[in-house]
């Protein structure tokens, strides 16, 4: 969820945005002590911006609010004077002896967020971004005596009842999982009942849980709604070992394609990880199309059961299901992917109609919008339009997201702006390389995904399984290893 | 803000957080003559750097400070801040059952 407003330069608003920051944390699922130091920090932010970037009072600045399940964050943009907090150091002593206390804010800043971020946007000002982790207790902390289920279980053959998931149910999927996974699903927060209630309760999950004759839940599956597109995630999915092979996945993925049918979703779209083909037979099985190859998406996987975390960040392929027919305005494939692309919206079956690339319909001001994934450790960069300002902001802010401990940074460049062809060749001279298509990601419009990577990857650990998948990984490993030579 | 003045005295009760805009305030209550504040900050949930400042400089003067009630949050940023063993919180800190 997002909420953003514009802000005059004056202390006498700070209070207000404060207190409203505060209920957001709480309403997000922080504790009050923890809102209360978030919304600390965000005074400070404002208190700097005005005594700072705009010393006469004279302007104004925005503020976004962002909650996930997983995190509350705030961005806060401004073009007033140059600032660069790094430059700011904050030292007691000088602060006892002289009274000099240059940098406290900023220490408050650092001590009461999880995360602070300065990102320089050149012509189009700055961002600080601050965010904070929500905390919940552990299924293991509320049930410590909870066991983890054998790989080769076995029950007895027997009826199951499917239905669609309540937030009553939190306590008893988190338990599932933990029991099938230990600790080892990617989807940290399916472990926190709390986070999974919030999720259910908001509607950002939608799904169903599969009970055996007794009542105990052998079977998961969820999707989550996309916030700023009309499709939705095929993100969680979990059977029980001693369930497995009795089609209860199979009635699951069934139930939840026509329940996204039923609400007039266009897509959904999953992401199996790329260390193994399992999860992407099963999106191939149900008409899912792979259209892009992530690099580095998340943290290497933690495999209790095998005593070690795999040996590179996880790699996914997306894939990708039609649910309606969704007519496209015209597409601008750039020349060097026009093949692929073509074969890709042709395996899913879409009819395109497609432009040559110009570059003479520009806005004064690109519009783009950076989104920080903290708990994977990647960032989008999501473009909206080109501007004459694009090459200075696009750099700036590629720039600014060096050093900041992610493993990947991702660009989406819309394919209905006839820009795009044009400005591909700037985002590949920062270092860009193919990803694929984000059919129908933002706002219902097809983008051009590509991917920085700041890690080492082998290709020989990624497994891919359709065709199509071979084709996008091995022009991915080619632009990877020609920018690595 | 309640103000009440006393001789050299300033009684303050700060209704919002104890911030810039606070600060800004509260200096126009202040006149050469006072040596003495005493801030109640039973409303506030927190207060920033920028208070900090302004009570470490009040303090440096030589002028006399008292706090009633100050939120939890206070000795927290005293501590990040490393300024616990340079602020006399026994003298500064008046501690009432009103929050």
């Amino acid at each position: 969820m997002e909420a953003q407003i514009t802000v005059l330069a004056k202390p006498e608003v700070i209070d207000s945005v404060s207190s409203f920051s505060y209920r957001w944390c709480i309403n997000s699922g922080l504790s009050r002590k923890e809102a209360t130091g978030f919304a600390l920090a965000l005074d400070e932010l404002i208190t700097n911006i005005i005594l700072f970037a705009y010393p006469d009072e004279k302007g104004t600045f925005e503020v976004t609010f962002r909650n996930s399940m997983f995190n509350v964050e705030v961005i806060l943009t401004e073009t007033g004077e140059p600032f660069d907090p790094e430059l700011h150091k904050y030292d007691s002593s000088k602060a006892v002896r002289e009274g000099d206390f240059e940098g406290a804010g900023l220490e408050l800043v650092r001590h009461f967020t999880d995360t602070f971020l300065f990102l320089n946007r050149g012509k189009q000002g700055k961002e600080f971004r601050i965010s904070k982790t929500i905390d919940e207790p552990h299924i293991k902390e509320l049930k410590p005596d909870l066991q983890t289920e054998p790989k080769d279980a076995t029950s007895v053959e027997q009826n199951y009842k499917t239905d669609i998931f309540k937030p009553s149910d939190a306590e008893a999927i988190s338990k599932l999982i933990y029991r099938t996974y230990d600790y080892s699903y990617t989807k940290e927060d399916m472990y926190f009942p709390k986070k999974v209630e919030r999720g259910i309760a908001q509607k950002k999950k939608i799904g169903v849980i599969t009970r055996d004759e007794k009542g105990e839940a052998v079977g998961y599956f969820a999707i989550i709604k996309k916030e700023d597109s009309n499709i939705a995630e095929v993100g969680e999915a979990v059977v029980s070992p001693a369930h497995r092979r009795r089609g209860v996945m199979t009635r699951m993925m069934e139930r939840l394609i026509k329940i996204a049918k039923n609400q007039g979703m266009l897509g959904l779209f999953g992401t199996a990880i790329a260390s193994h083909p399992i999860s992407q037979k099963v999106n191939h099985k149900f008409g899912f199309v792979s259209t892009a190859l992530m690099l580095a998406k998340s943290d290497p996987l933690r495999m209790k059961s095998l005593q070690e975390n795999t040996p590179q960040p996880t790699s996914i392929v997306l894939d990708f299901l039609p649910l309606r027919p969704f007519r496209r305005p015209k597409l601008y494939l750039p020349a060097p992917y026009r093949e692929l692309l073509r074969k890709i919206y042709s395996t899913l079956n879409v009819e395109i109609e497609t432009g040559e690339g110009e570059n003479d319909f520009l806005d004064n001001e690109s519009e783009i919008d950076v989104k920080i994934n903290y708990n994977d450790h990647f960032a989008l960069i999501l473009i909206e339009s080109y501007g004459h300002d694009f090459e200075e902001v696009f750099h700036n802010l590629s720039e600014s997201l060096k050093n900041k401990k992610l493993n990947a940074v991702y660009v989406d460049l819309p394919l209905d702006q006839s820009g795009t062809p044009h400005f591909l060749d700037v985002i590949r001279g920062e270092g860009y390389l193919f990803s694929g298509i984000t059919p129908l990601f933002h706002k219902e419009r097809d983008y051009l995904r590509m991917q920085k990577i700041y890690a080492d990857m082998d290709f020989d650990l990624i497994e891919v399984f359709s065709e199509l998948a071979k084709e996008i990984k091995t022009l991915v490993s080619r632009e990877y290893h020609a920018g690595n030579t | 803000m309640q103000v009440t003045r006393n001789h050299n005295r300033l009684d303050v009760v700060i209704e919002r957080n104890f911030n810039l805009s606070a600060i800004r305030e509260l200096e126009q209550h202040i006149e050469d003559s006072t040596d003495y504040l005493i801030i109640n900050l039973k409303h506030s949930f927190f207060l920033d750097s920028e208070a900090i400042i302004f009570m470490h400089r009040w303090q440096q003067q030589g002028k006399k400070l008292k706090l009633i009630n100050p939120p939890e949050v206070f000795y927290e940023i005293l501590e990040v801040l490393d300024l616990t063993d340079s602020w006399n919180l026994e003298q500064i800190i008046d501690q009432q059952q009103e929050r």
